[in-house]
């Protein structure tokens, strides 16, 4: 199955990922080639997952492994925290909607609502999206280590962002 | 100054109250929610409040919106997620005072308080 995506998506993510991590984290974060295609299957220990609906629909995963997400957080709250604090969980799901949001704004004025975040704690898990539609896949690193940034995306709603809002 | 913070997000308080905090201010109040921040109100006069838009039961706007119903003109600073033109107009309408975007930096929460609170006459 063929999947073009509009590589604005692409740009709005990465910038989004990059000031969040420059205001939030006061930290760069650099990119790895976007893959984008089908679905791509992801295997973690820390994922936040977030849904969007409206002119675009989909939903964003930020995936870490266990030693990134705990110096990430470790970094927002200002303390040291173990997984199963409430902080931990509520620090990885700021950054996902920081993300989300982010991007969204970038998204040429389109009417986008976010779910609320959900975070996913567990060594090796896995997060697969059936169905083959379009998504974009972007490896990250910064100074507390690699982790990526997914999104899955409606076939049905991958029209060019450049064509203004209806 | 007196200021209160109020944000279901503890993260998202304990970074503006340090930011604060930094800034000189001694007398913060917290509160995760708008009930929480009502209650609080009836004993704590504050000169500023920063208020999450995205909170449980009773969201931000709604509690601007109810505020200012009660007659405070206190500044308010609106903190959220959302910066599209029709969400930041309503905002304004509610009675936010000023608006800031996530992800912000200290320096620019730091320059919207110091835009909208009123200035220490000269001695």
């Amino acid at each position: 199955m063929s999947c073009s995506l509009d590589p604005t998506y692409t740009s709005a993510f990465i910038e989004a990922t990059r000031d969040v991590f420059n205001a939030m984290l006061e930290t760069d974060v650099s990119f790895g080639p976007p893959v984008t295609g089908p679905a791509q299957k992801l295997c973690n220990d820390v994922s936040a997952m977030m849904g969007m609906t409206g002119e675009v629909t989909g939903a964003i995963v930020l995936s870490f492994p266990i030693e990134t997400a705990t110096r990430v957080a470790e970094a927002f709250v200002g303390r040291r925290v173990q997984t199963n604090d409430d902080q931990f969980a509520e620090a990885i799901a700021e950054l996902v909607v920081m993300i989300g949001g982010a991007a969204k704004s970038r998204f040429h004025g389109r009417s986008v609502q976010m779910s609320c975040p959900s975070i996913i704690i567990g060594l090796g898990h896995h997060v697969r999206r059936p169905g083959g539609n379009p998504s974009l896949s972007i490896q990250c690193g910064s100074p507390y280590g690699g982790f990526a940034v997914d999104v899955a995306l409606r076939k049905a709603l991958t029209a060019s962002l450049h064509q203004p809002a209806a | 100054m007196r200021v209160m913070v109020i944000d279901a997000s503890k993260t998202m308080r304990k970074i503006q109250v340090s930011l604060l905090e930094q800034m000189g201010c001694t007398d913060i109040e917290e509160a995760s929610n708008s009930q929480e921040a009502f209650s609080k109100l009836d004993t704590f006069e504050p000169d500023l409040l920063i208020v999450d838009w995205n909170m449980p039961s009773v969201d931000g706007l709604t509690f601007v919106r109810t505020y200012r119903a009660q007659g405070h003109d206190t500044p308010i600073i609106m903190v959220t997620t959302e910066n599209q033109r029709a969400r930041v107009i309503e905002a304004i309408r509610a009675g936010v005072n000023s608006y800031v975007v996530k992800p912000f930096t200290p320096e620019l929460l730091k320059g919207r308080i110091e835009e909208i609170m009123p200035k220490e006459p000269a001695a």
